[in-house]
């Protein structure tokens, strides 16, 4: 099951931190009401199926990558960060993860504050070590 | 830089830095000048003295959180900085590289911390470049005032870029030794060293691609600039948890070779493990300019020439390594990594000499026959949990009790999974008494703990565990207790995200990353060698337990960062904010960025050095109140039968909410 850009979700259950955030509701809460450049980009990588190749098309060259596996081939946890420019003196980031696959498992925006705020995920690609 | 929510911290520490200073320099800074030699920078082992000691098991205080209770206004479901006799000395970010390691070493007047990374890449403070994660250098002399000296990116022998696959990159593994403690060979080897510091560090991940990987000692006699000395076992894979013996020289790495290491004169082709894919290749580094091979080495039945079913172990063929530590004439082998746990004791000499030995195979070094394997071995052991628990760390301690020898290892598994995978089961710490190495016995059980044992950290915040069912019960008569197969799983019903939602609290398993044990210190120095037990738990943090009464540990501090939400530069730049910590995806699609303590160690002044696995940096951070009162550092009553209460003032510093129970 593929979860992507879920427009359709209207309700963000605060009270439980599920932050699999509506974008109407995720731009609603946030003081940027205009999407900058690199949001917009984000919310077209297609989660589930798109490459290294197609995020550095979309989004360039990441301020920041990981990737924490270390001695068991099922561990990887390969992510990508972007910076933005809020251009109200503030940044958040743009945090893009892969599965062992290369394929984008998730895609979240990380505000200041620390709030992330999940923009896409495929569901069959989390954790299960 | 310390984070926000550290403000009231920065100003306590600065009205109060001239009495930490004081009352801290017997204690940090003078009492253990000849720390350095103990393992594995020299050969005395350290003696604990267990007891019988009953002490006041103490609940450990609730964390502090961002938000106390979840509410549409405040929905922040971390931890905040919690401390429970601990405090915070120091910090920095590490430019926001995950980082695996801490090794902090004595090094002339200085004290060098060496943070080994994860792949990835991240901004150099120092040129601003954009540099694949390597090893980060810094004087930490004074811990209160790190000063970043150098990273030395990885390699590009690996191909790691940053902007492609991250799969073979990384320096996740490191360790120093000095040139002047090191073995030499002859006078003008001697002379050629003395003086210098050389770092061996693995170059590319364990997980990586086959054939790119190696080991690498460099010159960090000045750790501003360090220089590459020498390349060993290039063509390596699975890289992971080495072992230097800086007082012989000897050195266990955890590799693996494949077909690109096939033309290496040391290259030992086919040895077979299940899970990780590693054994152990073992050289002598007394120059780390000209490696001498040794042999290859592992558990019997991982040899190339093993067919069938294993003789010993719990899969065919078995586990692979994480990693071995050797003290004494002894070598501890922890097998399995977060499963199928096997702990292995082995005599070291005939590990060194066996393929020496008259009668030795002619192909003994690469390929031993089945006896030749054997041959070392005094004893094995599987952990609590057999197929659910791993053996990632075997740390032993020698002591005495009532006057007779009683040795110890001190086991930990390997949390794997996202926040308490449905099925896993809770990885813990476990104690095994070793005294009679042919016959193991397992002690400090608890029956009623998910893992079984007295050294475990419940996911409730409230320390209650959240979601535990009946594990498993597989048939095991090697962990020394008649039910020791026996193991809680999680369910598939834990966070507050699960099915049904809003049914479960907010807690340990609910920050999007790893919750469970994942290693403990390594180094033999005193004051904390056979008191206390030092253990980073992921999500958990530091989490400390009081072992002078082996048989009845109990948890007495912790420390969990603060998530780093301000900037990854030291001072919150080069790289500006919002913040360091890297998030992790749990269940259903749960993203948090989270504190993930990765690895802890200590050096010779008692400063417990912890590293975060997602980016947040490294801490550095003092035991005190009832912690430090267990290592020996104020009034515990002789360390025998008190109430272990110390002179422990109010339980802890402040942070813990002060509700103890």
């Amino acid at each position: 099951m593929i979860l992507a850009g879920v427009f359709g979700l209207a309700s963000f259950s605060v009270a439980q931190d599920t932050e699999v955030a509506s974008l109407a509701t995720w731009i609603c809460a946030s003081p940027v009401v205009a999407l900058d450049e690199p949001t917009r980009q984000a919310l077209k990588i297609e989660v589930g199926s798109a490459t290294r190749e197609d995020v550095a098309r979309l989004m360039g060259k990441p301020w920041r990558t990981s990737n924490d596996a270390d001695c068991e081939a099922e561990q990887y946890g390969e992510a990508w960060e972007y910076l933005v420019d809020e251009s109200n003196g503030k940044f958040s980031r743009i945090h893009v993860a892969f599965d062992k696959d290369g394929k984008v498992s998730v895609v979240a925006k990380i505000q200041q504050g620390g709030k992330p705020v999940v923009l896409a995920y495929a569901a069959e690609k989390e954790h299960q070590h | 830089m310390f984070p926000k929510r550290n403000k009231l911290f920065r100003q306590t520490l600065v009205s109060v830095l001239p009495t930490i200073s004081v009352s801290a320099g017997a204690f940090l800074f003078g009492a253990y000048a000849l720390a350095q030699s103990y393992p594995p920078y020299g050969p005395n082992l350290p003696l604990a003295h267990f007891d019988h000691g009953k002490r006041q098991n103490v609940t450990p205080p609730p964390p502090n959180l961002m938000c106390p209770v979840l509410s549409p206004t405040c929905e922040d479901v971390r931890t905040a900085q919690s401390e429970w006799n601990t405090q915070l000395l120091g910090y920095d970010s590490l430019d926001g590289r995950s980082t695996y390691q801490p090794v902090v070493v004595h090094q002339g007047n200085r004290y060098i911390a060496y943070m080994a990374h994860h792949a990835g890449c991240a901004i150099n403070r120092l040129n601003l470049n954009n540099e694949v994660n390597g090893t980060s250098l810094l004087d930490v002399t004074d811990p209160q005032h790190p000063v970043y000296l150098a990273h030395i990116p990885n390699s590009p022998s690996d191909g790691a870029t940053c902007t492609g696959s991250l799969d073979a990159a990384g320096n996740q593994i490191v360790h120093v030794c000095g040139g002047d403690t090191l073995p030499s060979s002859s006078q003008a080897e001697a002379n050629r060293k003395r003086g210098h510091y050389y770092m061996l560090r693995t170059n590319g991940n364990s997980s990586g691609q086959p054939g790119t990987e190696s080991h690498e000692v460099w010159d960090v006699t000045n750790p501003s600039s360090p220089t590459l000395l020498k390349t060993i076992d290039s063509g390596a894979t699975n890289t992971h948890k080495d072992w230097w013996e800086c007082y012989s020289g000897v050195a266990y790495l955890v590799a693996n070779d494949g077909q690109a290491s096939a033309g290496s004169a040391d290259s030992a082709p086919g040895w077979q493990q299940s899970g990780s894919t590693q054994h152990m290749k073992i050289y002598n580094l007394h120059d780390p300019a000209n490696p001498e091979y040794i042999r290859d080495f592992g558990f019997p039945g991982q040899q190339p020439t093993a067919t069938g079913q294993a003789i010993e172990g719990l899969l065919t063929p078995p586990t692979g390594i994480h990693g071995p530590i050797s003290a004494g004439n002894r070598i501890y082998a922890a097998y399995g990594v977060g499963s199928n746990g096997v702990i292995q004791i082995l005599d070291r000499s005939k590990v060194l000499d066996g393929c020496k030995a008259p009668g030795a195979s002619a192909n003994c070094a690469k390929s031993p026959t089945q006896s030749e394997m054997l041959a070392p071995q005094l004893g094995w052991f599987t952990i609590p949990g057999t197929s659910l628990q791993g053996g990632h760390t075997s740390f032993p301690i020698y002591g005495e009790e009532d006057g007779k020898p009683r040795n110890l290892i001190l086991v930990t598994s390997e949390e794997g999974g996202n926040e308490c995978t449905a099925g896993s089961a809770p990885h813990g710490g476990w104690l095994f008494d070793v005294t009679d190495e042919a016959h193991p016995k397992y002690i400090a059980e608890d029956p009623n703990d998910p893992a079984r044992t007295m050294m475990d950290v419940p996911n409730g915040f409230d320390n209650k565990w959240v979601g535990i069912v009946p594990g498993n019960g597989v048939a095991d008569n090697h962990c020394g207790t008649t039910n020791c197969s026996q193991s809680g799983i999680y369910g598939a019903s834990v966070t507050p995200q699960d099915a049904p939602v809003g049914t479960n609290p907010n807690n340990f398993c609910n920050q999007g990353a790893r919750f469970g044990i994942h290693s403990s210190t390594e180094l033999f120095y005193p004051p904390y060698y056979g008191r206390l037990a030092i253990l980073a738990w992921f999500a958990g943090g530091l989490r400390v337990f009081d072992i002078r009464n082996p048989d009845e540990p109990r948890p007495v501090a912790y420390f969990i960062p603060a998530p780093n939400d301000n900037g990854c530069g030291p001072k919150g730049g080069p790289s500006p904010g919002p913040g360091c910590t890297m998030a992790n995806t749990g269940r259903n699609g749960h993203t948090v960025n989270a504190i993930h303590t990765n690895n802890v160690e200590v050096d010779d002044r008692g400063l417990i050095y912890i590293a975060d696995r997602a980016g947040t940096g490294m801490h550095i951070i003092k035991l005190t109140g009832q912690a430090a009162a267990a290592a020996g550092n104020g009034n515990d009553n002789g360390q025998g039968n008190n109430t272990g209460q110390g002179n422990d003032d109010g339980q802890g510093n402040g942070h813990g909410n002060g509700n103890q129970r």
